[in-house]
């Protein structure tokens, strides 16, 4: 890994210090700087310490699932999540989060698998972003869940 | 979890962002909204459609059928609708829970009918307008409220 940092400027050993050497709560304020998606993809499976600090820091209530390219998409345009990180999401990360999970985000192309991989027990509040409105009408009158839960 | 039985047994708070649709007018908007006033019945807090400022989708729930369940448990509203009438018809008392309106109209005519007795709780109304004909309006329920203003200029 690049060396990222370098403490102290007035040290005659001129040691440098990488991303590894911070401290939890540093990394924390660098993580809270992240969605989601980005937390667990990027940090997740570095080594087992970061896979520690990751789903600790995701011991979160609120569960965004967009992402930066939904956030410029408010101007009327559709973008996607790609399908093997949230598929990774929803095996991996949910189940191990979603019962202290109060708050959900969730896109038009994210929310049956998000909602199909747990139960949520203490959700209270669901943002829906980014939703067609025929697609919303569908969902909310039970066609579209209804049909793949009966093929499932 | 099915969507549905999580809107009508656990869901509090609702937020809705649809993409704008091609028409102008959306019947299917509005059955959008007339499902989830009626499907969630734990409802409290509800922003339909008016969650990003960039977004166009207005609702006209002037046209939303007298007979249609509305649910009685929603306290706060922030809708963006068409025009004045929208916005008064929210308030025909079957939201009767409801302390805090919000509404973003895209456009002000004089309204035809008057505020009943069924609307006597709100005492205020006020709004602004600006360049884009973008109007707000809040209704606060009594003057203890008015600390909560929400005049939202949009440019």
């Amino acid at each position: 890994m690049n060396t990222l940092y370098k403490f102290d400027m007035n040290n005659s050993n001129d040691e440098y210090h990488n991303i590894l050497d911070l401290p939890d709560e540093i990394l924390f304020i660098i993580f809270k700087k992240l969605n989601t998606i980005d937390v667990f993809y990027s940090f997740g499976d570095v080594n087992r310490r970061f896979n520690r600090l990751a789903l600790d820091f995701l011991y979160i209530r609120h569960l965004d699932m967009t992402t930066f390219r939904s956030i410029k998409s408010e101007y009327d345009r559709i973008s996607s999540i790609d399908a093997q990180i949230l598929s990774e999401i929803c095996v991996k990360l949910v189940p191990r989060i979603h019962h202290q999970v109060h708050k959900l985000t969730v896109q038009q192309d994210s929310i049956q698998q998000i909602l199909q991989a747990a139960n949520y027990p203490q959700l209270y509040s669901l943002s829906l972003v980014n939703f067609q409105q025929e697609i919303l009408y569908q969902y909310l009158k039970g066609i579209v869940f209804y049909s793949f839960e009966l093929t499932k | 979890m099915i969507f549905r039985e999580l809107l009508t047994k656990q869901i509090t708070h609702l937020y809705i962002d649809i993409i704008k649709p091609e028409d102008y007018w959306s019947k299917t908007i509005l059955n959008i909204y007339e499902l989830i006033i009626s499907l969630c019945k734990k409802l409290t807090v509800l922003n339909f459609c008016d969650m990003f400022i960039t977004r166009k989708c207005l609702t006209a729930v002037f046209f939303l059928s007298s007979t249609s369940n509305i649910c009685s448990t929603l306290i706060k509203l922030k809708i963006k609708v068409e025009n004045l009438m929208d916005c008064l018809s929210l308030l025909d008392g079957r939201l009767e829970s409801l302390s805090t309106l919000i509404c973003s109209a895209s456009q002000i005519f004089e309204p035809i009918i008057d505020i009943d007795e069924g609307v006597s709780q709100i005492l205020m109304i006020i709004f602004t307008q600006n360049t884009v004909n973008q109007t707000n309006f809040v209704f606060l329920e009594n003057t203890s409220q008015i600390e909560m203003f929400f005049i939202n200029c949009i440019y």
